[in-house]
Parts: C-alpha cells; structure tokens; sequence
C-alpha cells in the first residue's frame, strides 16, 4: 500500500483490491503493509471499512500491519482499532492467518 | 535563523481536489520557516485536506465552477486557517461522533472528528459555510479563564 490519499490514488486502490476480493473462491486472506504509508485520510480509512466489509462477506480475512506510530494514532482515536485486526509486523499477521 | 514574521494571506482556489496540493504546499512552507514540529505538520496536514476536501465535497457539491477561499496565519506560536466555501452550509453540531453506534462501520464521517482531534480550536460560523481551524505550537492552558 504507498502512501497515497488523493481522489486518483483512493480509486486506484481500489480497483485493485476490490476486483481480487471478488474474484477469490473461499473467501481471501489480504494483509495489507503499511510500511511505507506515512500519511492517511478520512477517506483512506472510509476505503478500509469497505474492503473489510466485502472482504468479511465473501467469508475472508483482512490483517493489517506495520504501522507507523502517527498512522496507528488516527486508528485508535477513530475507534477503528476495534474494526480492524492490526498486527506489529507482517510475519506476526501470516502467522495468524495460517 | 529567525522566525519568518506573520502575515495574513488569503487565496482563492477552484473547487476541486487537487487544488489543496497548492494550497498544503504554501501552508506548509510557512510551517517550516516558523519551525514548527513534525506533529504539527501531521496534525495540519491531516486537518487541512480534511477541511478542503469537506468544502469541495460537501460544500460545492463538486460543482468546479465555485471556488473555495483559504485565509492564514502562521507565526511563530500558531497556525490558524480559514476554509470558505459556496455552499448552503451545516450544523456541525449534528455530525454524529464516528466512534459511536454503527459510526466504527461506516465509510464516512471521520473528517469533522480528526480535525477536532488534531487542532486545538475548530470554530464554524453561524452560516456553517467557513471552518477556522488553529493549532498552537505549545498548548495553552484552556483551563485558565
């Protein structure tokens, strides 16, 4: 995931991982790196909450890891550390999908 | 290196997303002449697109032939900002709080929660159509009447 949050970049996004969601037989198993996002946005996170909710409705996983302290702050004054799973690192989130 | 010294400016951009680059650019170049710490850029960073994106969004309609006004102010204590746009304007006090009911599951509504979160005063007027936001480089003691 780079670092990204104009109207351009958020559907770019977004059709990326959408179309994969859909196209996954059994439900996929997605972790998304945010090892090189230094920056978010309400309508990043908005983005987030609808890959997660289609994602859990085709019976899949979604992890979230690496997290910048700054980055992880908006989670967590947004509540969205209840929503989402969000690990230290991306070995930590594999383990708990395998 | 002496802080740069304070003076209002204003702008007036066309209503559409890409005119905050502009915008965040200039306002954050005044950040630095004033040394401003990597919190504030954060916090005005964040705080600033929210606001212009809400007025192109929410307040134009994403309608390009309006525009949105940026006043500011950036010295060597705070950084206030102004966001001005066309529209019929808000009550921002009937914005419910993301993080409550269904809020946490909903894409949208988050916008108005961080800019409260990262400035330290967020002040509408009465129309609802312009956004004052400031944010102090030590905190003042809002406590103290």
């Amino acid at each position: 995931m780079k670092e990204s949050s104009n109207k351009k970049d958020i559907q770019s996004l977004q059709d990326s991982i959408l179309p994969m969601i859909e196209s996954a037989s059994g439900g996929i198993k997605l972790i998304l790196d945010f090892g090189n996002v230094q920056y978010l946005s309400s309508a990043i996170l908005g983005l987030l909450i609808r890959i997660s909710k289609r994602i859990y409705e085709n019976d899949g996983l979604l992890r979230l890891c690496n997290i910048n302290p700054k980055i992880y702050e908006i989670f967590k004054i947004t509540l969205l550390t209840k929503t989402f799973d969000i690990y230290k690192d991306i070995e930590s989130a594999a383990d708990d999908l395998s | 290196m002496t802080p740069e010294a304070s003076s209002n400016c204003s702008i007036v951009v066309e209503s559409k997303p890409s005119a905050r680059v502009e915008v965040c650019q200039q306002i954050m170049a005044k950040l630095e002449a004033n040394h401003f710490g990597k919190d504030d850029f954060f916090a005005v960073h964040l705080t600033l697109e929210e606001a212009f994106l809400n007025a192109v969004k929410h307040g134009n309609k994403m309608d390009p032939t309006k525009k949105v006004k940026v006043e500011y102010l950036v010295d060597s204590e705070k950084v206030d900002i102004s966001i001005t746009d066309e529209g019929n304007g808000f009550d921002p006090d009937a914005v419910a709080d993301p993080r409550f009911g269904d809020g946490p599951f909903k894409p949208g509504g988050r916008g108005l929660f961080l800019m409260n979160m990262y400035m330290d005063i967020v002040e509408y007027n009465e129309r609802g159509n312009s956004v004052r936001m400031i944010r102090y480089k030590e905190k003042p003691d809002f406590t103290k009447v």
